[in-house]
């Protein structure tokens, strides 16, 4: 018998603690207390749930976003990210190329810049022409205009116009191959081109009285024109001889040579 | 957790909370003073053990655990009730005399029980009236069971004395 077993303390002290609760009332009341944390601990579990996967897509979406390359394009690990930056670098190396639009999907940062050029020639219309623009040379000094500055190189293709008495032409300069894509005969006047396409076109202007042969070759990449102004009259006939460039056949007003 | 599963926690879980719920309930009571504080600490400790069930069925005492749950749930709630009194205290600017009417006992025993300090009327509680054994008080308490004894030796010591006094005018009359 242990030394604390006092039955009378027992029995004062249970009946201090009441009457014992009822069992089935007590049982009902921790079922529904049960359900109440299970469905807390669902709705928790939902809302985790629909959380993780509303922040998922965002940064899925964030990640396959293309516009977050071009915003913040140094954190990216993207290649492309890295061509684009690249063909705006060649841009400021060659600033007589006007590439519209650069091709991320493009590796090499050369064929952009080759790509890109063609628009250019391809939007120029016969009648807008560059009267400054000198392609570079490929070797030998640089030619210079009537300035004595080195002219500015230009495209491989271009245009120009050329006048003289009896007409005016167009010649489209293609590389090394000049054509002559537009004649113009001044009234009374009936053009012949002697040659096919080539370095040299030469056109010639016939009237009764006057004949105007303008003859344009390639001197290092540049148009020159050669116009050549003559009186049919048998006894006084006095050729007129006026060489120009291209810097006076152009300016897309037909003034390309000096008339004699 | 299967239905099974579910159906067969909720018997096993039914048939300790049977057995074990309303002596504990009365013990608490007796600790706390309160019926209502005591249910709602047992209750608890019972949701717990739903909760946790998987790893509470591997205990050797699954009820020693609900048990120190619904003790320690009743500290909790002793702390807080003592917080709130001494902030009441603070603002009202006025001692706050805890009577035995707020114990909700009528006579000499339960002031003197309201005396004792907490450990000392926890294993009071505990021994005579969940009897549980000492080395369960021990347990629940997280005691040694030499502390136990001597919470229970000097609690019955105060009380004893009014029980026998009390024996004395129930004899008397």
């Amino acid at each position: 018998m242990s030394e604390f077993h006092d039955p009378d303390l027992r029995q004062e002290l249970g009946r201090l603690s009441g009457p014992y609760p009822d069992d089935n009332i007590a049982f009902a009341a921790w079922q529904r207390r049960v359900g109440q944390v299970r469905r807390r601990r669902m709705v928790a579990w939902t809302a985790t749930a629909a959380l993780s996967l509303v922040v998922g897509t965002v940064a899925f979406a964030a990640v396959q976003s293309p516009g977050r390359r071009s915003v913040v394009p140094g954190e990216s690990a993207d290649s492309s990210v890295s061509v684009t930056l690249r063909v705006a670098t060649t841009e400021v190396e060659d600033p007589s190329t006007v590439p519209a639009a650069t091709e991320p999907e493009a590796s090499e940062p050369t064929t952009l810049a080759a790509e890109t050029a063609p628009p250019v020639v391809d939007t120029a219309a016969p009648e807008t022409e560059a009267p400054d623009a000198a392609a570079a040379p490929s070797n030998g000094s640089p030619p210079k205009n009537n300035n004595g500055t080195p002219p500015t190189p230009a495209p491989s293709r271009m245009t120009q116009t050329f006048s003289s008495v009896g007409g005016t032409i167009t010649v489209r300069q293609d590389g090394d191959t000049l054509t002559v894509i537009a004649k113009s005969p001044a009234p009374g006047f009936r053009a012949t081109e002697s040659d096919d396409p080539g370095d040299e076109v030469d056109v010639v202007f016939k009237s009764d009285k006057h004949e105007s042969r303008i003859t344009v070759k390639l001197s290092h990449g540049v148009m020159k024109s050669d116009t050549n102004e003559s009186e049919h009259d048998h006894d006084n006939d006095h050729p007129t001889t006026t060489d120009g460039d291209s810097h006076h056949g152009g300016g897309g007003d037909g003034s390309g040579s000096n008339k004699g | 957790m299967s239905e099974m599963s579910e159906a067969k926690v909720v018997a096993t879980i039914d048939s300790l909370f049977r057995a074990h719920y309303g002596r504990l309930v009365r013990a608490l009571t007796l600790a706390c003073g309160d019926r209502e504080v005591a249910a709602d600490a047992v209750q608890e400790a019972f949701v717990k053990a739903h909760t946790h069930w998987r790893r509470i069925q591997q205990y050797d005492d699954p009820v020693g655990w609900i048990r120190r749950v619904a003790i320690n749930r009743l500290h909790d709630d002793h702390r807080r009730q003592t917080r709130k009194s001494k902030a009441m205290v603070r603002l009202a600017g006025e001692p706050q005399v805890e009577s035995v009417e707020q114990h909700g006992f009528d006579s000499d025993l339960p002031a003197l029980l309201a005396q004792l300090p907490k450990q000392q009327r926890l294993a009071m509680a505990l021994f005579y009236v969940d009897e549980l054994s000492i080395a369960e008080v021990a347990g629940a308490l997280d005691v040694s069971e030499g502390a136990v004894k001597s919470y229970l030796h000097q609690g019955r010591a105060r009380l004893r004395s009014v029980v026998a006094s009390g024996e004395e005018v129930h004899s008397d009359e």
